[in-house]
C-alpha cells in the first residue's frame, strides 16, 4: 500500500480541531498542543520509518522526525496537506540516518546462513503463486533484503526503497527527497543495477 | 549472465519487493510519547516570522531606492551641484572666518 497517498478522509473523521488550527495554537505559544499532532501522526510516521531503518532504531528515528516536525512548523504554509509535510520530514530523517550510519561496508556473503540459501532455492523452485506468497513474509526474506541493501550508499538505498520497492513515481520520490527528477532517475537506475548484482552473487554462490 | 540467471534474479527480486511491502506492526513504548514532548518543551519553534519581515523590508527598501533614483533623474537633481550651491551660498555662515 502506498501510505504517502492514503490521505485525510478516514483519518480525519474523529478529529475535532484541524491540523491548521493546532499548528496556529502551537505557533502562538501553546507548546503542549503538539501532543495532538504527535498522537494524530505517530502511527503514520512509524509506518514510514519502519520501512526504511532497522526495527530497533525505529523509535529513535521517529523521535527525531517529530522534533524536526515541531521545529519546522513555522515553514508549513498549508499549500499541501500537513500529511505530505509530515511524510517528507519522516523520509528525510530516515535518509539522514543512513547518511550518518553508512560506513561503505558491505555485509559479507558469510553473514548469510543456510536458511537464507534455502529461502532462495525455494523462491527459484516455486511455481505456484500461493507457494510464492508464503515465502514473502519470512525472516529470511527480510534479512536477504537487508544484506542486498547493505552494499548501497544512503542515496542509493533511499531511492531504491522509494521507487523500486515501494513503487512511488519519480516525481513523488523527487518531492520526498528534495531532489530533481533526473537525479532520481539516474540514481534509481544505478541502485537497481547494484541490487541485481547482489542477487546474482547470491545465485552464483549456490 | 544467462537467460536462466535473469529469470532467477527476477524471481528473487520480486520476492524481495513483496516482502518489503508486507505491512509490519510496530509496538510503541508508552514512555516514547512523553519523551518526545519533554524534548519539544525545551525547544524554540522556528516560526519563520523574522525571515518574512526581513524579506518584506528588503523589498520595500529596494522599491524606495529605485523610485528615488527615477525622481532624481527626472527632476534633474544633481548631488554635486546641490552641494556646491550650498557651499557657495553658505546659509549657516560657517565659511565666514575663511573669507576676506
Amino acid at each position: 500500500m502506498n501510505y504517502y497517498k492514503a490521505m485525510n478522509s478516514e483519518d480525519n473523521d474523529n478529529i475535532c480541531q484541524s491540523d491548521e488550527d493546532v499548528i496556529a495554537a502551537i505557533l502562538g505559544g501553546a507548546t503542549d498542543d503538539f501532543e495532538i499532532i504527535l498522537r494524530r501522526y505517530e502511527r503514520y510516521v512509524f509506518a514510514i520509518v519502519i520501512k526504511h531503518v532497522p526495527y530497533e532504531t525505529c523509535q529513535e528515528v521517529a523521535h527525531e522526525a517529530f522534533i524536526k516536525i515541531y521545529y519546522s512548523l513555522g515553514s508549513f504554509k498549508g499549500k499541501t496537506p500537513f500529511k505530505h509535510f509530515v511524510a517528507t520530514i519522516a523520509v528525510r530523517t530516515c535518509y539522514d540516518y543512513w547518511r550518518e550510519h553508512y560506513r561503505s561496508m558491505e555485509a559479507p556473503m558469510s553473514s548469510l546462513t543456510q536458511e537464507h540459501n534455502k529461502w532462495c532455492d525455494s523462491i527459484i523452485a516455486e511455481e505456484s503463486l500461493e507457494g510464492f506468497k508464503r515465502q514473502q513474509d519470512t525472516k529470511e526474506a527480510r534479512e536477504v533484503l537487508q544484506w542486498a541493501l547493505s552494499a548501497m550508499s544512503a542515496e542509493e538505498r533511499m531511492v531504491l526503497t522509494l521507487t523500486h520497492l515501494e513503487g512511488l513515481s519519480v516525481k513523488e520520490t523527487a518531492q520526498l527527497l528534495g531532489w530533481s527528477a533526473i537525479n532520481v532517475k539516474v540514481r534509481a537506475y544505478r541502485a537497481r543495477t547494484k541490487l541485481k548484482k547482489q542477487i546474482l552473487k547470491l545465485i552464483d554462490v549456490k | 549472465m544467462t537467460k536462466n540467471d535473469d529469470d532467477k534474479i527476477k524471481k528473487i527480486e520480486q520476492a524481495l519487493i513483496d516482502s518489503f511491502r508486507v505491512e509490519r506492526e510496530v509496538s510503541i513504548n508508552p514512555q516514547w510519547c512523553s519523551n518526545v514532548m519533554q524534548d519539544v518543551r525545551g525547544l524554540e519553534v522556528d516560526r519563520g516570522v523574522p525571515s518574512d519581515v526581513v524579506w518584506r523590508f528588503v523589498t520595500v527598501s529596494c522599491c524606495i531606492a529605485v523610485v528615488s533614483v527615477l525622481v532624481a533623474a527626472g527632476v534633474g537633481i544633481n548631488p554635486q551641484d546641490s552641494l556646491a550651491g550650498l557651499l557657495i551660498s553658505d546659509p549657516l555662515g560657517t565659511m565666514q572666518p575663511f573669507l576676506w
